[in-house]
This record gives structure tokens, C-alpha cells and sequence, in this order.
């Protein structure tokens, strides 16, 4: 499990060396999705993947290439089908119904396109609700609320509802949201995509500011290529494979791929090739 | 997510649905006010009909003739009497010990001559009193001479009977009241009329209300029989009665005929067993074999059985004391299985229409769910299990329901509250006894639980179905 977003500060006078601690690791990962008209439609093909924490990636790439799905399949909404998948030391192939529910819950914070916020929620709720499901009493919970929505800038927006917001306040509750469980990894598909120009300006660097100061693991799939710029490293899906015409960045470092590493995933020693670091 | 939280989201989403919410609530009130309705109207009019069937007494309430029973006819509800014979006190005694007796109440007659209202009340037709008459009066309309001098009136004193009996529990005595009120308990100057007195005048039991607050005299024809009065009494009418107790124009309190003090004893020997005094004296041309001539004795006594099952046993040894009865419980059962198959029907009506509310919360659901498809996925999404997607939608239809439930239940008891009233005015125009509204305890309570009970068994579908969604409609286009 990795550790909470905002509790992975590093205090010392020297340079002290961490290894890096895998938070996503995905091998020959393959998805189809069943369809009764036109039969099943592959949607991600043989896709290895590693991503460390506190790393910030983005996943680009057409729309329909897979993008959203594996999206979706790291952040446990749906069941891979072939090929492992570990997420913050949870293999996702063998999880019940209820412990991905509790995966979701502790290790994972979404951000949507459509904001997803409960509509007949106020703000200050709509953050609580992470915090409700997870069983946190009234007091503590709304406490938490408050403080993301004051660390989002919408302390003053707490009672207003969703409908009663601009887009890009939406996006910052929604974000709120996402971290009121100080998850370890923050998955966001496409969090600019409704937005304003300035809006999306600024939930970018919303984005980037938190998970530099909670010290998360940020995914985001985009067609923003400002948000994109914003990632060390960036992944190019085509045709629900990782491309390898793609280019990373990684804090000015290009990365030459694949390499090969060794993750443990739920006791089997698996070989790992890491993402398409392009 | 606990129960509360779930409350308060399924709140908040009712709340931005409330046109829904609000149709959907009056579905359900509208299918509990109907059944509510029904049924309170179907328990009235069993309470009524098996009121008019026991003479506005108990149900298994046994009426005590003063005759020998008639070995041939005893089964029977209304047998053929055998010989007379004086109901004695200790009779009386050892019928409230017969097993399955509660209570034994007495009714005495007493001979009198009545001379009608010398003075019309207000607002009343009765007619003045005669000129240099005894203080008669008559009554408008009835024909004949005129001895008030009034053209049309024609009433004269008659000879008639005083009926008494205890009226302290008149509800288990056969004795309705049409109009006016009870006389006051042991009231000497106060009696209430019955049918007898109105055919008399001859008046309609529709026109019963205008013979309250007229006065009468009573006049002894014997001296000596007993009466308190020596000649004249003069008495207030302050309610009319449809009384089957006994035979006469008026009933009293025994206080009133004056007899509890030579009574005392045989008050004595009943009391046990709810007994209430009376008059012996005056009970001419009855054989009472044994009995010496200051004995008391009594008219009619009327024996209340613990329950309908009871009546037979307890007449049969009514009958083996020697005594003739009439019970109409075999009329009773036989009504009261009509009126089950008439509010089985009625109930079946209100719960297809509770049906079709159960139909229109599960329709509104299932809305719902298609609405926030999206919404729901995104709840699993941030971690959301299940059952805490059941959770929510249940607490909304227990909601509905609940709130339903209370209306519905509120407005069908005002329903057939406005029934009852509308039915009450139609029957006192006809001069007969209006229906009390009775609601059984359990209904409110059962209309409100059931259109609960109802509203969740129709949300279960669409709760398990929103609670099976994945969690992947959160991403979903």
C-alpha cells in the first residue's frame, strides 16, 4: 500500500537515496469488451506498464485507442481480463467484489471529465462522501471537507451546489473529493475536458501543485496538450497498445525504454517490463 | 456508509426530484387512503348492521323471557315461548353463575297512564293542551277531533308500561338511542320515549327529535302498585329510544318507579354478577309458582354471554333453569359471514390500487436509476459498495412509502369520517340510529407499516438493480 498523499515528506539535511517504490505495475494486460451485435472488440492489447510513486504520467492517444479503459482497470472501476495488474500492492485479478469497493475507497482518488459530483449535494457533501462511505463520523469528516475545499480555493463555495458552480469549481470539488481519503494514486480522465482555457490552466496546475505538495502518484489521460506538458513522463496509446513512437519526459531526463523489472505481485515473482518509456 | 448518511443522501436526491417525489407519495397516499377508507367504512357498517341485528345491545347478549322454555324451539333464535313464569331474583342469581355469563342485567314494567305534553316544545308540532282536559295534548297532523281545540289534534292520555333498567351499561342493553339523550343516572323527573310513545302521537321515528323536551305526566292507575309517585308525576322526555328490553312507551331508571329499597335483597343476590335492582310488583297475570306475593320479580332480564361462542351453552342453561330465551346469534354469525366476504372485497380493492402505488414507486426508481446511471457509478467509484447503493435507494422508497403511508391513512379515516357524517345526517333525517366511525387501533398503524412494507418490497428491485451497476458507468459515455 502505498503511503497517504500527504504524509510522505522527507525530513533530513543530506541527500538521502530512496529507491523507487512501484505503484502501478501492469504486464500483458489485454481487454475486450463484449458486444452481442458486432462481437468482442479489442480494446487493450499485450500492455505492460510501471509507474513509481509520486510520479506524474499522462496517457495520450485518439479516442476509442484504450485510453479510459486502462484508466479504468487501474483505478479498479473494472476487472482486467488477462495480464496482471498490481496497484499499490493489490493484485486487481484476484480482489472480491467488496475489497475492490475498499481498493477504490483507500488507494484511489477520481477525477472525471463530467466532474461527477452528486448533483444534489452541496460541495461541503460531495467531499464528505469519500469520507461517509468510508465510515468516518460526522465531526472528523466534515473538518477534512473543509480543509480541501479551503486547500482547493472554495472555502467559500461550500454550500453552494454542483449546479451553482462553474466548471472550473466543479473540477476543484472534484478534486477535493478525490483526496479526501488521502489516497496514495490519483487518477484523472481528462479533468480539462469541459473546461475553459483558463479553467483548465489552472486545474492543471491545481493538479500538479498537490501532488507535489501531497506527494501522490498522478495518472491523467488528456487531449489537453498543456496539461499533458505538465507530466514527467507521457504514454502514447494507439490502437489499445502503448506506442512506442511515443516520447516521455522525465523532470528534463529523456528516458530510453523498454527495461526490464521485477515486481512482486501478491506473492508470484512476475517479469515486469516497464511502460513504453519513450 | 450507516443507515443515517444513507438517509440523508436519499433525502437530498428526493428533495431534487421533488415533483417526482411528491406524485410518487400521492400514488401511495391516494392507494392508503383508499384501502384505509374501505376498511373503516366496512368495520362501521359491520358495527352498525350487527348493532341493528342485536338491537343496539351486546352481540351475544341473550334476552330472558318470562316464560317456561319450549323444549322444541330452544335452538332457535326466536323460539316459541312455553307457559309464563316470573323471572325471580334468585332465577336472576343463578343465571349470572352459569359458566360463560358476563353480566345479567334486569328490566322491570310498571302499569301507568301517560297524558301527553300539555305544553309544545319549541319548535314542535305537538299540539296545546285540551281545554279543560286532564292536560292532554295531541298531535298535529295524526287526524281526527280536536280535543286540544287545535284542528288535527286528537291525542288523549292512554294506558301504557314504563320500562326499567339499569341503564349505567346501556350499550349492552337492546336499547337505541334515536334522539335526545339518556335520562341522567337515577333521574326521577326524566325518561326517555320510545317508538311506542311515538306511534301514540302518531309521529314518525323521523320526526323523533321533536318530542325531546316535552313533559309528560305519569298518572297511577292502582293505588298501591308500587309506583313513587301517589297520582301524578310529571316527567321531562329528554331522548327517544328504539328499545327491545321490554315492551312500553317509556323508559325509566328504577329509581324513578321507586323500588330499590324493597329491592334491596335481591339487588343483593345479583350484584356479582353486574346485576342491576328492579321492580317486582305490578307483574300482573304471571304464574310464579313458589313465589310469595312480596318476592320481587321482573319483566325480562337480558344475560351478556363473555363471547358469540358462549350464547348457546349459556341459553341452554338459561333454559334449564327454566327459563324461555331469544338470542338472534344465529343471525349474527350468518350476517357476519356476508359482511367478511363484503370487506374481503373491499380490502382486495384497496390493495390493487396499493398495488398500482407499488407499481408507480418501482416505475419512479427505476427512473431514477436510469437518471443517475452516471451518478451511481461515480459513488462506487470514490468506494461505494454495494449495499450502501441498496441502502440509498431503499431508504427512498421506505421513504415514500412512510410519508405516504401517514397521508394516505390521515386522509382515508377523513374520508370515511365525511362518509360517516354524510351517512349520519341521511339516517337521523330518517329517524333512525347513526353510525359511530370505528377505527380499529391496528389500522393507522397497519396502513402506515404496510404502505411501507409495500413501497420497500417495490424498491427491492430497483435498489438491487442500481446496487448491481458497476462501477465502471462512472466513465461510461
Amino acid at each position: 500500500m502505498s503511503p497517504p498523499c500527504d504524509c510522505a515528506t522527507c525530513s533530513g539535511t543530506g541527500v538521502v537515496y530512496r529507491p523507487p517504490i512501484a505503484v502501478i505495475q501492469i504486464a500483458g494486460l489485454s481487454h475486450r469488451y463484449r458486444a452481442r451485435s458486432t462481437g468482442d472488440v479489442p480494446v487493450l492489447r499485450d500492455v505492460s506498464l510501471l509507474i513509481h510513486e509520486g510520479d506524474h504520467v499522462t496517457l495520450l492517444g485518439p479516442s476509442g485507442s484504450g485510453k479510459t479503459t486502462l484508466l479504468s482497470i487501474v483505478g479498479g472501476l473494472e476487472r482486467p481480463q488477462r495480464g496482471a495488474v498490481a496497484v499499490a500492492g493489490h493484485d486487481l485479478t484476484k480482489l472480491t467484489g467488496n475489497e475492490m469497493a475498499e481498493f477504490r475507497r483507500r488507494e484511489v482518488g477520481f477525477v472525471f471529465q463530467h466532474f461527477g459530483l452528486l448533483e444534489a449535494l452541496t460541495s461541503l457533501e460531495n467531499v464528505e462522501l469519500p469520507l461517509m462511505l468510508a465510515g468516518v463520523g460526522i465531526r472528523p469528516r466534515r473538518a477534512r471537507a473543509q480543509e480541501l475545499l479551503g486547500l482547493v480555493g472554495l472555502g467559500h463555495r461550500m454550500s453552494h451546489r454542483p449546479a451553482q458552480l462553474s466548471g472550473g469549481e466543479r473540477q476543484r470539488v472534484a478534486i477535493a473529493r478525490a483526496l479526501a481519503n488521502r489516497p496514495g494514486l490519483l487518477l484523472a480522465d481528462e479533468p480539462t475536458g469541459n473546461l475553459d482555457e483558463d479553467s483548465a490552466e489552472l486545474v492543471g496546475h491545481l493538479l500538479e501543485s498537490l501532488r507535489r505538495e501531497l506527494g501522490c502518484t498522478l495518472l491523467v489521460v488528456t487531449h489537453h496538450h498543456a496539461l499533458a506538458a505538465r507530466a514527467e513522463r507521457r504514454y502514447v496509446i494507439k490502437d489499445g497498445r502503448l506506442d512506442p513512437a511515443g516520447q516521455s519526459h522525465s523532470e528534463g531526463t529523456t528516458v530510453a525504454g523498454p527495461a526490464k523489472e521485477t515486481a512482486h505481485v501478491a506473492g508470484t515473482e512476475r517479469a515486469w517490463p516497464a511502460g513504453e518509456a519513450l | 456508509m450507516n443507515w443515517a448518511d444513507a438517509l440523508t443522501v436519499a433525502g437530498r436526491e428526493l428533495r431534487r426530484r421533488t415533483g417526482r417525489a411528491v406524485l410518487t407519495v400521492l400514488a401511495i397516499a391516494l392507494a392508503a387512503a383508499l384501502l384505509s377508507a374501505l376498511l373503516t367504512i366496512a368495520g362501521t357498517a359491520r358495527t352498525r348492521v350487527l348493532s341493528q341485528l342485536s338491537h343496539g345491545g351486546a352481540l351475544a347478549g341473550i334476552t330472558v323471557e318470562p316464560n317456561s322454555p319450549n323444549p322444541s324451539q330452544e335452538t332457535l333464535d326466536n323460539p316459541i315461548p312455553g307457559p309464563p313464569r316470573a323471572i325471580t331474583a334468585r332465577a336472576v342469581s343463578e343465571m349470572s353463575r352459569l359458566p360463560g355469563v358476563l353480566h345479567v342485567y334486569t328490566v322491570t314494567a310498571e302499569q301507568t297512564t301517560v297524558v301527553p305534553p300539555a305544553k309544545a316544545p319549541p319548535g314542535s308540532t305537538l299540539c296545546p293542551p285540551a281545554v279543560g282536559g286532564t292536560g292532554a295534548g295531541s298531535v298535529a297532523g295524526s287526524g281526527g277531533g280536536s280535543a286540544s281545540g287545535q284542528p288535527g289534534c286528537s291525542a288523549q292520555p292512554f294506558g301504557t308500561t314504563l320500562v326499567s333498567a339499569d341503564l349505567t351499561n346501556v350499550s349492552e342493553l337492546p336499547i337505541t338511542l334515536l334522539a335526545g339523550r339518556l335520562p341522567a343516572t337515577n333521574s326521577t323527573v326524566e325518561v326517555d320515549a320510545t317508538l311506542e310513545y311515538l306511534q301514540h302521537l302518531g309521529l314518525s321515528r323521523s320526526r323523533a327529535s321533536e318530542v325531546v323536551g316535552s313533559r309528560v305526566t305519569l298518572v297511577d292507575v292502582a293505588a298501591g302498585s308500587g309506583l313513587l309517585f301517589s297520582q301524578r308525576l310529571n316527567v321531562e322526555i329528554v331522548g327517544v329510544v328504539d328499545e327491545e328490553a321490554g315492551s312500553g312507551s317509556l323508559v325509566v331508571w328504577p329509581a324513578l318507579i321507586g323500588r330499590e329499597e324493597l329491592f334491596a335483597g335481591a339487588a343483593a343476590a345479583v350484584a356479582g354478577a353486574g346485576a342491576g335492582p328492579g321492580s317486582a310488583a305490578g307483574f300482573s297475570g304471571i304464574d310464579a309458582p313458589g313465589q310469595s306475593p312480596a318476592t320481587p320479580s321482573y319483566t325480562a332480564a337480558v344475560v351478556i354471554a363473555k363471547q358469540l361462542g358462549d350464547v348457546a351453552g349459556v341459553r341452554a342453561g338459561i333454559a334449564a333453569i327454566g327459563y324461555s330465551s331469544t338470542a338472534p346469534v344465529g343471525l349474527i354469525v350468518s350476517v357476519g359471514r356476508y359482511l367478511h366476504v363484503v370487506e374481503l372485497v373491499l380490502s382486495g380493492i384497496g390493495f390493487v390500487a396499493l398495488a398500482i402505488a407499488a407499481l408507480g414507486i418501482a416505475n419512479a426508481l427505476l427512473a431514477a436509476i436510469r437518471e443517475r446511471r452516471r451518478e451511481i457509478g461515480v459513488m462506487k467509484a470514490i468506494g461505494a459498495r454495494d449495499r450502501d447503493v441498496l441502502r440509498v435507494f431503499l431508504v427512498e422508497a421506505l421513504f415514500l412509502g412512510l410519508v405516504g403511508g401517514v397521508i394516505g391513512t390521515i386522509l382515508g379515516i377523513a374520508m370515511a369520517a365525511a362518509i360517516a357524517a354524510n351517512a349520519n345526517a341521511y339516517l337521523h333525517s330518517e329517524g333512525l340510529a347513526g353510525v359511530a366511525l370505528s377505527v380499529p387501533w391496528l389500522l393507522p398503524i397497519g396502513g402506515i407499516a404496510g404502505s411501507a412494507v409495500v413501497a420497500l418490497l417495490a424498491g427491492i428491485f430497483p435498489a438491487l438493480r442500481a446496487a448491481r451497476l458497476p462501477a465502471r458507468a462512472a466513465v461510461d459515455i
